[in-house]
């Protein structure tokens, strides 16, 4: 728990705070403008958020006592750092209670309760249009500008994964295991010296450390010929979204 | 909601343009939802146009969104803040 300020308290969520969070999140799908209604019910964030493999963490916001807003936050990993993060997928406070530090407070819980394993990068989309939020972001971070975001989902997503059915006859795709971090490292090497980015020391080693242990922060997919290994993606599967925008 | 995030996708320049970052990705999204996800989300640097125009088949260009991040220092920066509310 944290406090930054008399009465605001910032707690871990239960399973108990299904109903809780599910109104917040309709209302912050709402206040972005969404056509969309959320479907992030009571009953996905008790399946998807507790349990064995709880796929992100939540923590609420309450001035004396009273829910005020949220932020959820998933593992992740960063191949530009070689470290694991965590990924924002979600930062609400009621419009009463904006202007106030607490979104600023909810994000640095987030990241203080992210450190605690192992993260040290946060990343987060935000809508281009929303600047009181962007103002907040550029202070504790800064914008990809350069970046354009793409989603599959719904049938494009259904469609993309039945393209998985159909095999080459020239290369033929499996999941890495700790012997081909050599090679995931040329493959990352090349695509960041590719895009302007000095090199790196160390990558071979940083990604058996992070990807092949006991805790894996990425899964990869690699493509291989009979003669020659051709490329490589990191998946990182177990990110979350309210829903992607 | 849950989904993938796709962070790199490499082919050797000799093996484009022959279906095997398509595959790739085909097969991540297949990974994905048999994790229960629903969505695949990736990133690509705005001035590469020959990705944006591949991606453009396989998925929904979102212009109106924006990446952000914290990166170690200015993490490091923000968790430090919260180090000190803890109770």
């Amino acid at each position: 728990m944290w406090s930054s300020q008399p009465q605001l308290l910032l707690r871990f969520a239960t399973p108990g705070d299904g109903d809780l969070i599910a109104a917040m999140c309709a209302q912050l799908s709402k206040d972005e403008g969404s056509p969309r209604a959320s479907r992030f019910s009571a009953e996905v964030f008790r399946r998807d958020g507790f349990g064995d493999a709880p796929k992100f963490r939540c923590i609420i916001a309450e001035i004396s006592g009273g829910p005020v807003g949220y932020v959820l936050h998933c593992p992740d990993y960063d191949t530009d750092h070689l470290c694991r993060g965590i990924y924002m997928a979600d930062l609400y406070v009621e419009k009463t209670a904006r202007g106030r530090g607490i979104g600023r407070a909810l994000m640095a819980a987030a990241a203080d309760d992210g450190r605690q394993s192992g993260a040290a990068v946060m990343t987060w989309t935000a809508f281009r249009f929303n600047e009181p939020a962007l103002v907040l972001y550029r202070r504790v971070g800064h914008e990809a500008s350069d970046l354009i975001e793409y989603v599959a989902e719904g049938a494009q997503f259904r469609d993309l994964a039945a393209v998985a059915d159909r095999q080459s006859d020239v290369f033929h795709l499996r999941p890495t295991r700790a012997e081909d971090c050599a090679v995931l490292a040329e493959f990352l090497a090349a695509l960041q010296h590719d895009v302007g980015r000095p090199p790196m020391q160390g990558l071979t080693e940083k990604l058996r450390r992070d990807g092949f242990g006991p805790d894996p922060a990425f899964a990869a997919i690699i493509a291989e010929s009979p003669e020659a290994f051709l490329s490589a993606i990191r998946c990182f599967g177990r990110a979350m979204s309210r829903r992607p925008r | 909601m849950t989904g993938g995030l796709l962070s790199d996708l490499y082919v050797l320049p000799a093996w484009r343009r022959r279906g095997v970052a398509r595959a790739l990705i085909a097969a991540s999204a297949r990974a994905s939802a048999e994790a229960g996800g629903e969505f695949l989300a990736w990133a690509v640097d705005a001035d590469n146009g020959h990705a944006r125009e591949f991606y453009r088949t396989l998925s929904r260009e979102v212009p109106e969104n924006v990446i952000c991040s914290c990166n170690p220092q200015e993490f490091a920066r923000l968790a430090d803040e919260a180090r000190t509310w803890r109770r």
